[in-house]
């Protein structure tokens, strides 16, 4: 019952007129920064940090909480509506996000991701009130051979999913892995091909491949519909929410995929990115109509949008709880506290109780506040897709740009974008699916570090990766995930044949 | 399903190959790390080549070049109208490549101006310049603004103005 | 097209010299925006420092431009060495640096040295220590030099630089110190994804080597436990003063993690000039007071010329000692 009383005093800080308003206003800054490709979360909250020291802890907390929660929200808008992600986490939205949008059905992709993002942050929060110790004390079990096994099976799952051919699934798996080896190599430091190129031994951004293979790529690919005339602009407009049947379809992904998300998040460097793939993959395992998925299927929008503000708040526990941050923008966060003079750690709670459980109550409240912001902002963002889209491309390619430079600040990088977006259209010309080789550039870094480290502290003993129940369980759901669908394609075959040859 | 008669698996897996040895023979060529065990560094990119050989070899063993060729002559048959969409692609490559040369040197309004422009000119005609124009300027100076004053995200400024 | 911006913006300050001498240059310098640039992730020792330089001389008005913090992380520093030579002669750039700035081009990690940077100031400076988890079977620094010495495989080491780096380097000086043979053997993981006091507090490694300010919060609240500093003397209060330092545990060896700031190559004198005036400023405030204290750092202030005889000094010093252990 502490916690209850607790929360009810974090209730009474967060629900103040000023910090309702404050949570609003980040809200929206945040929607803003979570759209524009490249700009996520992280910058958000940095940006902020200037204009928060004059605040006090509890206020600069909760704007920050606002702009956090309001970028996750805002992210998936322009995955939906222009196939290009406003930041990793937002990666999954479109998948089938853009596919609803060009089905005509952009009002029910946006209503079902504001509600998705709602229900998926609310149980992340009610987990997080209830279980913050005991998942602070899973996160740090996470060692070394945990982290890479969980790299595995995130990658493994893609990649036996992809559609198509599964040997072209591994040559695009190959290619991300190549390009995650880019950089400078924490374990050694070797520069590995850098090629001389100074810009390039920071490595490349995964966001930066994101944004090539799908703005760049989006773009080239539409000179086709341009010139069949197929495509043309939405002129009319219906409100923004979802049927039903939507409902029906989506109620059981979403609520799945809020507790996975939300312990994938509490992991320190796993994240929302993560965390929203692993979920989508999850729901086109259990979906019964696997051949919609990535073709506008709403519970493979819903499941996402619910994992990565889940795993958002997830991030949130090991800096409150053990005073490490797990996420960039938990990093952000925390040199904000430890600027106004607050220790995030274990004696937070009971040093600081005001700004702990104000914080808290302000995760519940940012979220509700921000659903009923982007029902509305919706319906005036649907309306870019009245733009004609021989206009939209080049203000989408501009975007795209833009976002790749204010992620690394080099214009080496557009070169990257250029080659990733031609790399894009050859690549579905010739059938080789794009996603494994866009997670692949996303975990293959950590999971070749991480494999690294635990090679090094066993003493060059692979049984190290089998040792602890955390990595059995992980060894069984990537074996799980390998087998399943071969065995399913199996079936399926033969099925075939039996109809084929009666 | 078997009425297919070209695909690019050959081509794919020629390219594999060569990629596979191109990124492995570097990776083998890079210098001795100063700590830890050598190989330990460029394992994960040793493998990765290897797999790409495997795959290669098992594309080209599985199909064969005849329907990469057939697909190559498809390629080159296609109506005039794809062709067309492909110089459109080629063109917006050239245009990118030349933003990307321009972009520290003229500044980010004056070089994505240009950019917008000649792109809206490639995909809606010439004779909406007018219009191009005015878009492309609106553009380019309300990006600039947005992250430069209200997100304080540095985009190269006008030159000799700073 | 760069000599005719050169003479340009001469062409400019000077007219505006003669128009009024001193507002001159603050016209023309600060920029609205300067960007500050911890070359590492966000939540570490150069982050925090830059944070605090810039949140003081906002506070204290001493500079009123925006000065965003950038974080630009990698390769133990070199990634941004690298990207400020990009920037040459550019003024709006200023980057905090420590000990591998040295060290990452002794070791061959990158080309560039401090000598392709514009020294600006010496600010503080900060220890290393040496960190375990609270039930380690570890209780004093001996206790693992020995067991190193018995078996250079036997003890992990963690750091958040990369292999090369300070982290690295520091505790292998005071290895060597301690008499450990074999230093080329000893296993030292590198944590570059910010996970590595996740990983201290989970045990997956043995020990830590990170600097004091890093960890001076968990060490208070008595999650982890740290087993030496490598001041000549006890510092900071509370759980922290008891900390012994690495010579009264009988090695004879000192490290001190020097913190400053430093400008692109060729900064232009006008921005070096300023800067070293706000930060003169700075060091004086009792706001800048109180973060040292808050933060567990001494003071080490020193301004553009001496700090640049310091690095040279001390180039020469570590040059010595990275030829000694690596052979390098």
């Amino acid at each position: 019952m502490d916690i209850l009383t607790n929360l009810m005093n974090g209730f009474g800080v967060a629900l103040q007129p000023y910090y309702l308003f404050l949570i609003l206003v980040g809200g929206i800054l945040g929607t803003v920064i979570g759209m524009l490709p490249g700009l996520g979360p992280a910058t958000g909250v940095a940006i902020l940090l200037p204009m928060t020291f004059s605040m006090g802890p509890t206020a600069s907390l909760i704007i920050m909480m606002g702009v956090y929660i309001g970028a996750m929200f805002g992210g998936s808008r322009s995955s939906i509506l222009i196939n290009t992600p406003g930041d990793g986490a937002a990666l999954a939205a479109t998948f089938d996000g853009y596919p609803m949008a060009m089905k005509g059905r952009a009002e029910a992709a946006l209503a079902i991701s504001a509600i998705a993002s709602l229900i998926g942050g609310t149980i992340a929060a009610v987990l997080m009130t209830l279980m913050a110790e005991p998942v602070a004390g899973l996160a740090i079990k996470f060692g070394p051979a945990e982290y890479f096994l969980l790299m595995v099976a995130a990658l493994s799952m893609t990649v036996s999913m992809s559609k198509g051919n599964m040997l072209k699934g591994f040559l695009s798996m190959c290619i991300g892995l190549a390009i995650s080896t880019v950089g400078i190599d924490g374990q050694s430091g070797l520069q590995r091909f850098t090629f001389g190129v100074l810009e390039l031994q920071t490595g490349i951004d995964f966001l930066v491949v994101i944004i090539g293979i799908y703005a760049l790529g989006e773009v080239f690919k539409s000179f086709r519909t341009l010139s069949e005339g197929t495509k043309k602009a939405q002129t009319k407009f219906k409100k923004i929410w979802i049927s039903k049947e939507d409902w029906q379809r989506s109620k059981w992904p979403i609520l799945r995929s809020a507790p996975i998300g939300f312990i994938i998040g509490a992991l320190p460097g796993a994240g929302g990115t993560m965390a929203s793939l692993m979920c989508y993959n999850n729901e086109k395992q259990l979906s019964k109509n696997k051949s919609e998925f990535g073709h506008g299927a709403i519970e493979g929008l819903a499941a996402p949008e619910s994992a990565n503000n889940a795993a958002s708040i997830g991030a949130m526990i090991p800096m409150l709880s053990l005073g490490v941050p797990g996420s960039g923008t938990t990093a952000v966060m925390m040199g904000a506290l430890l600027m106004l003079g607050i220790q995030p750690g274990p004696l937070l709670f009971a040093q600081h109780p005001d700004t702990a459980w104000g914080l808290i109550a302000s995760m519940f409240v940012a979220n509700v506040v921000l659903a009923i912001v982007n029902i509305p902002l919706a319906g005036v963002l649907v309306r870019l897709l009245a733009i004609p889209p021989k206009v939209l491309y080049p203000i989408v390619l501009s975007l795209a740009f833009v976002g790749c430079y204010a992620i690394s600040a080099s214009v080496v990088d557009f070169y990257i974008l250029i080659i990733l977006g031609v790399a894009g259209v050859i690549m579905a010309r010739v059938d080789i699916p794009t996603s494994p080789m866009i997670l692949a550039a996303i975990v293959g870094g950590q999971m070749e570090q991480s494999f690294r480290q635990g090679y090094r502290i066993s003493n060059q003993d692979l049984s190290t990766f089998m040792d602890s129940s955390i990595a059995q369980g992980l060894l069984v759901v990537t074996l799980l995930s390998v087998l399943l669908p071969i065995i399913g394609a199996i079936r399926a075959k033969r099925i075939e044949k039996k109809i084929v040859t009666p | 399903m078997s009425n297919i008669k070209y695909n690019w698996d050959g081509l794919t897996g020629l390219f594999s190959i060569v990629f596979g040895l191109a990124y492995g023979g570097y990776a083998y060529s890079l210098p001795q790390p100063m700590f830890g065990n050598p190989l330990e560094a460029i394992f994960l990119p040793l493998a990765v080549s290897a797999i790409s050989i495997f795959i290669g070899v098992l594309l080209i063993l599985t199909s064969g070049f005849t329907p990469s060729l057939l697909a190559i002559k498809a390629l080159l048959n296609e109506s005039p109208q794809r062709k067309s969409d492909r110089r459109k692609i080629a063109i917006t490559c050239i245009i990118c490549v030349l933003y990307a040369m321009l972009f520290e040197h003229a500044g980010y309004v004056i070089s994505t101006f240009l950019f917008m422009f000649s792109m809206l000119t490639v995909t809606c005609g010439k004779t909406f310049w007018k219009k191009s124009a005015l878009i492309s300027i609106i553009f380019a100076g309300g990006i600039f603004i947005t992250f430069n004053e209200m997100l304080s995200v540095n985009l190269p400024p006008f030159p000799f103005f700073n | 097209m760069m000599k005719l911006k050169k003479l340009f913006t001469g062409a400019v300050v000077a007219t505006a010299v003669l128009i009024s001498t001193n507002s001159a240059i603050a016209a023309d310098y600060p920029p609205h925006t300067i960007n500050m640039v911890a070359p590492s992730g966000a939540g570490g020792g150069w982050d925090l420092t830059i944070r605090t330089v810039a949140k003081t001389l906002k506070d204290t008005g001493i500079v009123e431009s925006n000065m965003p913090v950038v974080n630009r992380p990698g390769g133990g520093g070199a990634v941004n060495l690298a990207y400020m030579q990009t920037q040459k002669g550019k003024g709006d750039l200023i980057s905090v640096y420590s000990p591998p700035i040295l060290l990452t081009n002794l070791t061959g990690l990158t080309q560039y040295s401090y000598k392709d940077t514009t020294p600006i100031a010496r600010l503080i400076t900060d220890y290393a220590a040496f960190v375990v988890p609270e039930n380690s079977k570890y209780k004093s620094i001996k206790q693992i030099m020995d067991a190193l010495k018995a078996d250079p495989k036997s003890v992990k080491i963690g750091g958040a630089s990369a292999a090369g780096s300070m982290d690295h380097i520091q505790f292998l000086l005071v290895a060597k110190a301690a008499g450990v043979e074999n230093l080329r053997q000893i296993d030292y993981i590198s944590f570059q994804d910010g996970s590595l006091i996740a990983q201290a507090l989970g045990g997956h490694v043995d020990i830590i080597s990170t600097g004091l300010g890093d960890v001076a919060g968990l060490v208070e609240s008595g999650k982890l436990h740290a087993l030496a500093q490598t001041a000549d003397k006890r510092i900071g209060t509370g759980l922290i003063a008891e900390i012994p330092t690495v010579k009264e545990e009988g090695i004879d060896v000192t490290f001190e993690n020097w913190r400053g700031l430093f400008g692109p190559k060729d900064m232009p004198e006008e921005a070096v000039n300023y800067w070293r005036d706000a930060l003169q400023k700075m060091v004086e405030t009792t706001e800048w007071k109180a973060a040292l204290k808050r933060n567990g750092w001494d003071n080490a202030y020193q301004d553009n010329q001496q700090f640049t005889t310091f690095l040279a000094d001390t180039n020469e010093q570590y040059k010595t000692l990275i030829k000694e252990v690596f052979g390098r």
